[in-house]
């Protein structure tokens, strides 16, 4: 049946419609296909495959990639690589919280600015973006050396030993991923900022509320949105972050970044590499289920 | 509207202190918001402060809520001074302009929100909101989110949300701005039937004259960060001071005048006045209804003119008098044809000698 309608002023048939939107949809779908989908599977491929004996890989099907994945080794079973994919989401969860914490204070300074000098602000905060990540992990290491005023404090305060650098461990780690990650949460929750309705927080103070009570009914429903998206930008990449806690953790402060750099470099272990890929992927989307699911309903004060 | 049962404590309280506002000067950078203003507003009034935008009203209400800092003066309650009392420990609420329900709370807890604030039991803060929407009429929303609410129903939800918490005054910062013109008559005779049976003092703020004139006790006219006027509906409106009070409230003829022995020279000719003015030139005003046609010259202030123009208004007709451009509001019947020759009689009574 050839059904006729009228399409925004357009006479066309539904037929030619869908057509017409599948091809609008095909670049996008190819591109995904070749940058998403087909690596991803190629991945997913490799995890069950073997390692040869010079680093090939050899196309047999095995689970031994994802067991050595949950500690089951040639040594028996060792907490080891489960220890560094636990610690990989406790450090990106401190960061994100760090720099959550550090963006709220810097958005509202920012958005309280007059309107000609917030950009300058704004651009204050993206300048680090024009560095390296790995030049600014180098200027820390610097930053940090026994000789600059960061160890010299600590160590007046008894927190380090004199003469020692505040590098390699996780303090380092965390002043480099908080400094890395801060401009991808404190842009998102800027622009949550800048368009916060101040009348329910004049509501709020009018009906007695404490500060706290202020923050959590008034500020933080209505700049959840940016929250939420700083959270996504900063967790995920920091679950899977190699270069910082390489020059600023060591061999102390191992993430599975680190790991899966080893495995696919020094190592020459590719199907163990992209087994482990596969378990911070698992765990990436777990944490993002977890966190859709408390954010849909978050219980406040 | 709503048949109101107020507690017995909410009328026990009703007999609590005067709000003054003491030469209370605002600036904002260059700008002065408020130059100087000084108000009394008794307990248990219903007091209106009116004036176009920009005039400052609204300023003055968030500094009697505690948004803002004066530059200079105070505000006393019940003679206490609360200048400096932070927003949240003031018995003072709002209702905002843009009603401020916050949009992640049920009905319920936007109006449990103060009670819960200051730790009432869960008891207690049942009972209250209850009574409180019983007496907004709105139990029936109390499940629904604002966002399901239309206009007159957040209105009210923002009006329970402020008045259980009992406060001493109730500043409403044009509460009725987002209602359509229908509405608004009808929660403007709600809201001071309301008033009446709370014994709250209520403050508003707006800038519809009528708004102003159907629910004030008093009604202070504000003009550039300034008090105009201060008296009730009649008294600002029959006898406004100046040529902006008796233009901003209502239609009014004003007249310009040069002193003439006792009375005043004008456009219309000599003049009588009630009493002889202050300065060598100025202003009368006589309000539109107050101008009569009459048949023929009786006595003073009785003027030769002609119809120029006639708007037909169904309960009453409205036609522009030559010279002088008098206008006139005229029962309907005989009706005024333009071109006509007339009488106008502005009676000495209905002549208000401005001090501008």
């Amino acid at each position: 049946m050839n059904r006729v309608l009228v399409w925004y002023g357009e006479l066309t048939t539904p037929g030619a419609l869908s057509r017409r939107g599948l091809l609008f949809l095909l670049p996008a779908a190819l591109w995904l296909m070749a940058f998403l989908v087909l690596p991803s599977l190629a991945l997913v491929a490799v995890a069950f495959a073997e390692r040869g004996t010079y680093g090939e890989i050899v196309w047999t099907f095995s689970l031994e990639n994802l067991k050595r994945l949950l500690g089951y080794g040639l040594f028996g079973w060792s907490p080891d690589n489960l220890l560094i994919l636990g610690r990989s989401v406790w450090v990106a969860f401190v960061t994100s919280l760090i720099a959550a914490l550090l963006a709220y204070p810097l958005a509202f300074f920012i958005a309280s600015r007059p309107p000609r000098t917030r950009y300058l602000w704004l651009t204050l905060v993206i300048i680090p973006f024009w560095t390296n990540l790995v030049i600014r992990t180098y200027a820390w290491q610097l930053l940090l050396s026994p000789e600059l005023p960061f160890a010299r404090v600590a160590a007046a305060l008894g927190l380090a030993e004199p003469g020692t650098a505040l590098y390699p461990g996780s303090f380092a780690v965390y002043v480099g991923m908080v400094s890395a990650f801060l401009p991808f949460m404190v842009l998102p929750l800027y622009s949550s900022v800048e368009r916060i309705d101040s009348s329910l927080i004049e509501a709020a103070k009018d009906l007695y509320a404490s500060r706290a009570r202020v923050f959590f009914q008034a500020i933080l429903p209505q700049t959840l949105p940016g929250l939420t998206v700083g959270i996504i930008l900063t967790f995920i990449p920091a679950m899977g972050m190699f270069v910082i806690p390489d020059l600023l953790g060591g061999a102390k402060y191992l993430l599975v970044g680190n790991l899966i750099q080893q495995q696919f470099g020094a190592s020459r272990d590719w199907p163990f590499a992209a087994a482990i890929s596969l378990g911070l992927m698992a765990l990436t989307l777990v944490a993002l289920r977890v966190y859709r699911r408390s954010g849909k309903d978050v219980d406040l004060v | 509207m709503a048949v109101i049962r107020p507690s017995a404590k909410v009328q026990a309280r009703a007999a609590t202190g005067t709000l003054a506002v003491e030469n209370v000067v605002k600036r904002f950078g260059e700008v002065t918001a408020l130059g100087g203003v000084s108000l009394e507003i008794k307990a248990g009034e219903f007091f209106t402060l009116l004036g176009p935008s920009g005039c400052g009203k609204t300023t003055l209400l968030r500094i009697i809520a505690g948004f803002e800092l004066p530059t200079a003066g105070c505000v006393r309650l019940g003679g206490e001074d609360i200048t400096a009392v932070p927003a949240n420990q003031r018995p003072v609420n709002t209702v905002f302009q843009s009603y401020a329900l916050f949009p992640h709370l049920s009905v319920f807890e936007n109006v449990a929100f103060g009670l819960r604030s200051r730790g009432f039991p869960q008891a207690e803060v049942q009972k209250r909101v209850e009574t409180v929407m019983g007496m907004l009429q709105i139990e029936r929303f109390m499940a629904r989110y604002p966002h399901q609410l239309s206009g007159g129903q957040k209105q009210r939800v923002a009006m329970a949300r402020a008045l259980v918490n009992e406060p001493q005054v109730l500043l409403l910062d044009e509460p009725m701005s987002a209602l359509d013109a229908k509405l608004r008559a009808e929660v403007q005779v709600g809201l001071r039937r309301l008033q009446r049976s709370l014994g709250t003092t209520f403050i508003l703020v707006t800038h519809d004259q009528d708004e102003a004139m159907t629910v004030s006790d008093r009604i202070a006219v504000m003009r550039e960060g300034q008090v105009i006027q201060v008296g009730t509906p009649e008294e600002v409106y029959a006898r406004p001071r100046t040529c902006f009070v008796a233009e901003f409230l209502g239609a009014a003829n004003l007249i310009p005048a040069s002193r003439n022995g006792s009375g005043v020279k004008t456009a219309l000719g000599h003049l009588e006045l009630p009493a002889v003015p202050q300065w060598e030139e100025g202003n009368l005003a006589i309000r539109p209804e107050r101008v009569e046609i009459v048949p023929e010259p009786r006595g003073s202030n009785c003027v030769q003119v002609q119809v120029r123009e006639v708007v037909y208004r169904g309960s009453h007709q409205e036609a522009w008098l030559e010279p002088g451009g008098l206008r006139v509001r005229a029962a309907p019947y005989p009706p005024l044809r333009p071109g006509e020759e007339v009488v106008a009689h502005l009676p000495k009574d209905a002549l208000v000698v401005l001090d501008d």
